[in-house]
C-alpha cells in the first residue's frame, strides 16, 4: 500500500536528467523527492582521483565504486548492493576465433555471466560495451564533455533518407532547449566554427546565437592533423577538424576554475573544470524543495487503477559488501520520473506489475539498444603532435555527420584523441614495457630492442609525440532484437534480477557498411601523411585486428570481402524506452511522457529513437528541459 | 621512515634510465621508489644489483659499459635491473616472485613516473600547467631529463 503524497515528484536518479529536472521544477515551487540508487560523499572527488591515479587499468570506472577486485568471489555482481556494467568485466570476452569455438555454448555463457553485471542470451554476437555509474551525479563524472548538438536529418532519417525512423521532434523545436542546456552546462565553444559546418550538417544555430563561454583552444596534435586532411574527400565529402563544443570552462565561471589539461575527463577531472551533475544537483538541493535520498534502490513501480503511477517501492540499505541491511519502503508523488539510465530505467519497468512489465503496451520497451560502435584508427604522425597534453578530445572531423551516403550507410563523427594511443594500446605504457623488456605488443618495436638509458627515452619520446588516434563514433542501427530483458537466474546484492542483454551487430548491413567506411577513412588519412619516417620498416596505420580476450570483435562480408574489427564501447546507451509519435510503436511521446501512464516520465538517452551522430549528455539535457515545461504543466492538473 | 637512498642508486638509476640524477633526487623527495622497491621487490635483489653497479664504479668502467653488462642477457641482476626501470618509468612495480601482481604504490609514483616527461607532458591526471597550455609546443625534450 502506498503512503500518503507527500510529493509534487518523486524523480528516480540523480545524474544529468533528475537534478536538471529538480532544479527546473524546484525553481517553480515544486516539491521533489530524488532517490539514488548509489552512494554520495561530498568529499569523494579526491579519493576518487586518487583511485584513478594508483588503478592498473585507467578505465571509464576506474575510480567509482563499487571497485574491480578480479575475480574475487566476494565483489562478483551478484554481492554488491548496486553493481554495474564495468569495461573490466568484459575483459573475459574471448577473442573472437575462440568465440567461434563457443558455438553458443550456455556452459561459457553461464561462466562469463556470473562475472558480468550485464548477462547475455546464447544468441549473442558481441557484449554490450559501454558502462554507466551508479552514484549522486551519475555517468556525468566520467563523461568526456563533448557538447554537439543534433543535425536536423538526424532527426528525421526516415522522410529524409529512408533509412531507421524519424523523431517526433525537429531540430528547430529544440533550439532553445539546446540554448538551456549549453548555459547550464556551461559549454566553451565558437559558434563559427559550428556555422562553418553548415555545407554538410545544415543548419543548428538560430541567428545571433551564442555559446555561454569562448572555445577552447585546439591542441598542436589537433592542428597538425588538420592541417594534414585539408583537401581530402570522403564519399564526396571534405574532411573538415572541427573545434569541439566542450562541457569544461575556458574561463572561471559557476565557482570552478579553467580547464587545466588534465587530460583525465574519462574518467575524472580533478578539478571539475568539466561539469558534472554533481553541480546541477547542489543548484537544485540549494532551493529547500529538492530532497535527496542516496543508498535508495528503486524495486517497481505501483500501479492504481486508472493507470497512474501510485507508489514508488524501493529497498534503503546500509552496510557493506556482504553484509547489507536493506528496508522496504514507498514514496509517493503526484508524478513520477525515471531518469535511472537507459539500462536501470528498464529494469525498473520491468519489474513493476510482479515483474510482468509495464508501460510495453508497444512491446519496445527495452528494444532498440543502441551505442556508437566506435572503430579505433590509430597510427603515427611524421611530425610530432605532443599528444598527452589538453582536454582528452578538444576537435573532430564533423563534416562527415551528415551527407547523401545516409541512404546506404551509417555516419559517424571522428573524436580525435589527446592521449595518443592511450584508449587503442594503453600507451605510454605498453610502448614502455616493450621497449624495456623487448617484447611487441605496440607493434613499435618489431626488432624486439631492450633499450636503457637516454636511448629508452629518445626512443619513446619519437612513437609517443607522435601518435594518433581517431575514434569513430558509428551510428547503430536500432534493431527490436537487440534487447533488455530480467535474468531469470543471476541477481545482485539486493536480490533484484540483473539485466539480461540479446545482442549483435552484424544483422544490419547499414550499421557494418559504416562501420567499413571508417576504415576505409582511416587508410586514406594515413595514406596521406605518407611514409614512416621514423619506424621505415612499419606503415603509419598501425590499425589492426586483435584475436585477444578483452578484445570483443565483429566478422563479417561486405561487396565479396571479408572484415574482422575490433569495436569499442562509447558509453551511449540509447533507445531502450524510444519516443515516437504513437503509443503502437513506442514507450513515451515527444515530451517523454509514457503514452500509457499519464503521470510518468521517462528522462535519458533511452528515449532516442536513433543514435544520431552527436554524443548524447547535451540532448538528454535538452530533452529534459522540454519535458520538465510538460511536468510542470501536468502539475497543474492532476 | 624513508631512509636516503645511497647516491649509488641515483648514479645507477641515471645510467639505466637516461635521467639526470638531479631529476631522480627530485622524485625521490616526493615518492619512495627507493625504500618502496626494495620493500615490494622483496629479497636482496636490489643489494645484489647496487653490488653489481658498485663493483663496475670501482673497476673504472665506463657507464655505458656499466649499464650494458647490467642487463647483458646473462647478467644476473638484469631482471631486477629491468624490474627497477619500469618501476621508474610508470611507478609499477611486483614482488619479485610474482611478476603479475604489478600495481602502483602510490599516487605520488604514479605522478612521478618519468615516462611522462620523457614524452614531454605530464602525468594524465595530474596538470600543474595552465589553461590553453597545449596548443604550443613543450618545452625541449632534454629540459625534461
Amino acid at each position: 500500500m502506498a503512503a500518503s503524497p507527500q510529493y509534487d515528484v518523486v524523480i528516480v536518479g540523480a545524474g544529468i536528467a533528475g537534478a536538471i529536472m529538480a532544479k527546473e521544477l524546484a525553481g517553480k515551487g515544486a516539491r521533489v523527492l530524488i532517490l539514488e540508487s548509489g552512494p554520495r560523499d561530498r568529499e569523494d572527488r579526491k579519493s576518487f582521483h586518487d583511485s584513478y591515479l594508483t588503478a592498473m587499468a585507467k578505465l571509464p570506472n576506474s575510480p567509482y565504486p563499487p571497485y574491480w577486485h578480479g575475480n574475487d568471489p566476494k565483489h562478483e555482481p551478484n554481492k554488491e548492493a548496486v553493481p554495474r556494467p564495468m569495461t573490466a568485466m568484459t575483459f573475459a570476452w574471448p577473442g573472437l576465433e575462440e568465440f567461434k569455438k563457443w558455438n553458443g555454448s550456455q556452459a561459457k555463457f553461464d561462466a562469463f555471466n556470473k562475472q558480468s553485471y550485464l548477462t547475455y542470451t546464447a544468441t549473442t554476437e558481441l557484449p554490450f560495451l559501454s558502462t554507466y555509474e551508479r552514484l549522486a551525479g551519475g555517468t556525468t563524472w566520467h563523461w568526456l564533455g563533448t557538447a554537439l548538438r543534433f543535425t536536423e536529418s538526424d532527426f528525421r532519417m526516415r522522410s529524409k533518407y529512408g533509412q531507421l525512423v524519424d523523431w517526433p521532434i525537429t531540430l528547430p523545436e529544440l533550439y532553445d532547449d539546446y540554448a538551456s542546456a549549453e548555459e547550464m552546462i556551461g559549454v566553451s565553444a565558437d559558434v563559427g566554427d559550428q556555422r562553418a559546418l553548415e555545407p554538410y550538417l545544415g543548419a543548428q544555430f538560430p541567428e545571433g546565437y551564442e555559446y555561454p563561454m569562448k572555445r577552447i583552444p585546439m591542441s598542436v596534435s589537433d592542428n597538425l592533423l588538420g592541417d594534414t586532411i585539408k583537401g581530402l574527400q570522403f564519399d564526396r565529402q571534405d574532411l573538415e577538424m572541427t573545434c569541439t563544443p566542450q562541457g569544461r570552462n575556458s574561463e572561471y565561471r559557476d565557482g570552478r576554475p579553467a580547464c587545466q589539461g588534465n587530460s583525465s575527463c574519462i574518467p575524472i577531472c580533478p578539478i571539475q573544470a568539466k561539469y558534472d551533475a554533481t553541480v546541477t544537483l547542489r543548484d537544485a538541493e540549494s532551493t529547500n524543495l529538492v530532497t535527496t535520498l542516496t543508498k535508495a534502490v528503486v524495486t517497481d513501480l505501483e500501479v492504481g487503477p486508472n493507470g497512474l503511477i501510485t507508489g514508488v517501492n524501493f529497498l534503503q540499505y546500509s552496510g557493506d559488501v556482504g553484509n547489507y541491511q536493506a528496508q522496504r519502503k514507498t514514496a509517493s508523488g503526484k508524478i513520477v520520473i525515471l531518469a535511472a539510465h537507459a539500462v536501470e530505467t528498464v529494469k525498473i519497468l520491468l519489474m513493476s506489475n510482479g515483474r510482468r512489465g509495464i508501460a510495453n503496451a508497444s512491446g519496445q520497451l527495452g528494444c532498440n539498444l543502441m551505442d556508437h560502435l566506435c572503430y579505433l584508427g590509430y597510427g603515427l604522425s611524421n611530425q610530432q603532435g605532443f599528444p598527452y597534453r589538453g582536454p582528452r578530445s578538444g576537435s573532430g572531423i564533423e563534416s562527415l555527420r551528415d551527407g547523401p551516403f545516409r541512404k546506404r550507410r551509417s555516419a559517424w563523427r571522428v573524436d580525435v584523441g589527446n592521449v595518443g594511443w592511450q584508449w587503442a594500446d594503453d600507451d605510454p605504457t605498453r610502448s614502455t614495457h616493450d621497449f624495456i623488456s623487448g617484447e611487441n605488443k605496440s607493434c613499435l618495436n618489431p626488432g624486439q630492442e631492450k633499450l636503457f638509458g637516454k636511448a629508452l627515452a629518445e626512443r619513446l619520446n619519437m612513437a609517443n609525440t607522435r601518435m594518433l588516434r581517431l575514434c569513430y563514433l558509428v551510428e547503430q542501427e536500432p534493431q527490436q532484437s537487440n534487447r533488455i530483458t530480467l535474468s531469470k537466474n543471476l541477481f545482485d546484492g539486493l536480490r533484484l534480477p540483473r539485466p539480461e542483454i540479446n545482442y549483435s551487430v552484424t544483422g544490419s548491413e547499414y550499421t557494418l557498411r559504416g562501420i567499413v567506411a571508417a576504415q576505409q577513412a582511416t587508410d586514406l588519412i594515413f595514406d596521406k601523411i605518407g611514409a614512416n619516417r621514423h619506424f621505415p620498416d612499419h606503415r603509419q596505420n598501425y590499425s589492426h585486428f586483435i584475436n585477444d580476450s578483452g578484445y570483443p570483435g565483429i566478422e563479417f562480408t561486405m561487396d565479396g570481402k571479408n572484415y574482422k574489427v575490433n569495436l569499442y564501447g562509447a558509453g551511449h546507451i540509447a533507445g531502450t524506452y524510444r519516443m515516437g509519435f504513437t503509443g503502437h510503436d513506442s514507450v513515451v511521446d515527444s515530451n517523454s511522457r509514457c503514452w500509457e501512464h499519464k503521470n510518468l516520465y521517462l528522462l535519458g538517452s533511452g528515449t532516442f529513437p536513433t543514435i544520431t551522430t552527436g554524443n548524447p549528455t547535451l540532448t538528454i539535457a535538452a530533452l529534459t528541459f522540454r519535458a520538465s515545461r510538460s511536468v510542470l504543466n501536468d502539475l497543474q492538473h492532476l | 621512515m624513508t631512509i636516503e637512498p645511497p647516491s649509488d642508486f641515483f648514479d645507477m638509476s641515471s645510467i639505466l634510465t637516461g635521467f639526470t640524477v638531479r631529476t631522480l633526487r627530485l622524485a625521490q623527495q616526493d615518492a619512495d621508489f627507493y625504500g618502496v622497491f626494495d620493500d615490494v621487490y622483496g629479497g636482496a635483489w636490489l643489494k645484489d644489483l647496487m653490488g653489481f653497479y658498485v663493483a663496475r664504479v670501482q673497476a673504472g668502467s665506463a657507464p655505458e659499459d656499466i649499464g650494458k653488462a647490467i642487463l647483458a642477457d646473462a647478467s644476473p641482476v638484469a631482471e631486477t635491473a629491468r624490474a627497477l626501470m619500469v618501476f621508474w618509468y610508470l611507478g609499477q612495480i611486483a614482488p619479485h616472485d610474482d611478476s603479475r601482481d604489478l600495481r602502483i604504490p602510490s599516487a605520488n609514483h604514479y605522478a612521478q613516473a618519468l615516462v611522462w616527461r620523457a614524452i614531454q607532458a605530464h602525468p594524465t591526471g595530474v596538470s600543474t600547467l595552465r589553461f590553453g597550455y597545449w596548443a604550443i609546443p613543450p618545452a625541449p625534450f632534454d629540459d625534461y631529463l
